[in-house]
């Protein structure tokens, strides 16, 4: 089986990276503008220093005389950060940290950035130590990109929370509709849904209001057609009871027999129309006392309850269809058993339902399958079967030392 | 007896009717709703038989506004409705008992019999009286261990006497156990059947009240 993916996660995976790569590319480009524009600024500071040392001694020559040209102005020879250097032809060249330079203008030289100017009988070089200048770019770098640092996370946070809000309505839908009990055809609440969304669940509303159409017909089908069948059965039923001594007890026990046949085929067909998963409420006590109080009247042995002295025990489960399972589940013992049967009822929901059993006794639980010269439809098990399968129940079937039971564990309401 | 059947489809209304007059009960037909109503306000019933299913609305309703005005009169709901809900409304509606079509006749009668009793406040079913055994379940009587034939109609004098045991029951009241609305009330028809009575089970067990009526004592 495949992994399953999410909308989230996959947003996730694919927005936060490309979010996150977006600000360090401005990041990048910021530091790089940052660069390129301080590199000018001190470039420019350079150049006014330069002129300015060229105007000065300018100056000094057309004011004063000829007075001797300084070595350096301003700033220390010995500098690590930044040197001014003035030579004159006739004069000893100073040291600086930079060797001879053959042109004007700025030129990189041995970690420096250097300008270099002529003036009349003079040299003016200015430098700046290239580490230097990469240390001013990195320290306004760190000024601009240590507070963004946090503003990423934030923004990375936010996005997250507003793609997790954003998607929210989506997990509430998938949430509401897997929740959902499997006979609660009722329709999905639509307001506050997404547009994206909003076209789904209507199309789901549809397909419910559908099924629940076609669940209703197929019920009230055969709940009409067991009150047709009945009725004419009955009033054949009189007619050869109150046919005086020609009519033989024997028709009218093949009309019983027939009777018995529909009525298992038609609780066949309600098990399998989903009776089983219709919503309700039922109190397992009441029932199963109405149920044997008729099935006691045919039974030609003993049927004996014990109910554990409970009174109540209420059931989320559909009264027809508890009565149905229970029904056939008597019958099958009172007919196929050999001997008494017996219910045991426990306070946290157990039923067991015995039976004095012949050795060869077999569950049959396939539709129609029963033994040969069996009086049985062969339905009641699989009308059972089907019945507690959508009851959410599993029937622990046992037959040993004489005795075939049934053990069932249902889940009883919390009685407030 | 006189019983109330309430039932639409006109076949099997026939058949149950005819089975229980038989049995010497008087049998009213309502084959709706108004009908049964109406029927069921101006007649005392020992027992109704009512159907679920009704021209004119559900015999749930009738019960339900029957209950509601103090009746007491014993109801057995026979439907060809077989699901346990189904059966769980009618009793909580009030009816007695409840059988599921197709029935048995006999089983039928047993039944309407047991809630009649109830329904006189005389549940028990066997009673010594006079030397005789009586099985009112069973509808029938014996002598010293031998049965005596009784047909259906001094049976329903009978029952109807024992279900009113101690009390003098009018003439009166005695046709209304015996006739339904349909059947032609023979002027002395009661005299004639309390006096085979008699005659059958010998004196000390039905007493005349002359201007009054009759009891067992």
């Amino acid at each position: 089986m495949s992994r399953g993916w999410s909308l989230a996660g996959r947003l996730s995976r694919h927005i936060l990276p490309l979010v996150a790569l977006g600000w360090v590319a401005t990041i990048g480009l910021v530091v790089w503008a940052l660069d390129h524009e301080i590199g000018e600024l001190m470039d420019e500071e350079m150049e006014t220093v330069v002129q300015t040392t060229i105007l000065l001694l300018d100056s000094a020559e057309h004011g004063h005389g000829r007075d001797p040209i300084p070595r350096e102005l301003g700033l220390t020879p010995d500098s690590d950060e930044q040197v001014l250097r003035v030579t004159a032809a006739d004069l000893p060249v100073s040291p600086a940290p930079w060797g001879v330079l053959k042109r004007d203008g700025f030129s990189n030289a041995q970690g420096w950035r250097v300008l270099r100017r002529q003036a009349d009988g003079a040299t003016i070089e200015m430098g700046h130590s290239l580490a230097w200048r990469r240390e001013e770019v990195l320290e306004s770098t760190n000024v601009l990109v240590v507070p963004m640092l946090p503003l990423l996370a934030l923004v990375l946070w936010a996005t997250r929370r507003t793609m997790r809000r954003s998607m929210s309505p989506v997990g509430r839908f998938a949430s509401e509709v897997t929740g959902r009990r499997p006979d609660d055809l009722s329709p999905l609440e639509t307001g506050g849904l997404p547009d994206e969304l909003r076209p789904l669940a209507l199309s789901f509303n549809d397909f419910l209001h559908r099924i629940d159409a076609l669940r209703q017909a197929e019920r009230h089908f055969v709940a009409n057609a067991a009150h047709e069948l009945r009725t004419p059965l009955a009033t054949l039923r009189a007619r050869l009871e109150t046919g005086g001594p020609d009519v033989a007890a024997q028709d009218i026990a093949t009309l019983d027999a027939l009777t018995r046949r529909v009525e298992r085929l038609l609780q066949l067909s309600r098990a399998e129309a989903g009776l089983g998963r219709e919503a309700g409420e039922a109190d397992l006590v009441r029932i199963l006392r109405l149920v044997l109080e008729e099935e006691a009247r045919h039974s030609p042995g003993p049927i004996r309850l014990d109910d554990g002295d409970v009174e109540r025990l209420p059931l989320r489960v559909d009264p027809d269809a508890l009565a149905i399972l229970l029904r056939n589940l008597i019958e099958n013992a009172v007919q196929h058993g050999i001997g008494d049967v017996r219910l045991r009822l426990y306070p946290e929901g157990r039923l067991t339902l015995s039976n004095a059993a012949a050795p060869a006794a077999a569950f049959r639980m396939a539709p129609f399958d029963k033994r040969d010269g069996s009086p049985g439809t062969g339905l009641g098990l699989a009308i059972v079967q089907a019945l507690a399968e959508d009851l959410g129940l599993t029937p622990e079937w046992r037959i040993a030392e004489g005795r075939a039971s049934v053990t069932l564990d249902f889940a009883p309401l919390r009685q407030g | 007896m006189r019983l109330l059947l309430v039932e639409d489809t006109l076949d099997l209304a026939e058949a149950v009717a005819g089975f229980l007059r038989g049995e010497g009960h008087a049998v009213d037909h309502a084959p709706d709703l108004a009908t049964a109503d109406a029927a069921w306000a101006v007649a005392d019933y020992a027992c109704v038989i009512l159907d679920l299913g009704l021209p004119g609305g559900s015999g749930l309703e009738l019960l339900r506004a029957r209950r509601a005005a103090g009746d007491r009169t014993p109801v057995l709901i026979a439907t060809a409705r077989d699901q346990i809900s189904d059966r769980i409304a009618g009793l909580d509606a009030g009816a007695d008992d409840y059988v599921v079509k197709p029935f048995d006749l006999q089983e039928l009668a047993a039944r309407i019999r047991a809630h009649a009793r109830r329904g006189q406040g005389q549940p028990a079913n066997r009673i010594a009286l006079a030397g005789l055994e009586i099985d009112r379940a069973a509808a029938k009587v014996w002598r010293d261990g031998a049965e005596l034939r009784l047909t259906s109609r001094e049976w329903s004098v009978l029952d109807a006497l024992l279900g009113q045991r101690g009390r003098i029951m009018s003439r009166p009241a005695l046709e209304e156990t015996l006739y339904a609305f349909d059947d032609t009330i023979e002027g002395n028809a009661v005299e004639v059947y309390i006096s085979r009575l008699r005659q059958k089970l010998g004196p000390g067990v039905i007493e005349t009240r002359r201007g009054l009526g009759y009891l067992v004592p």
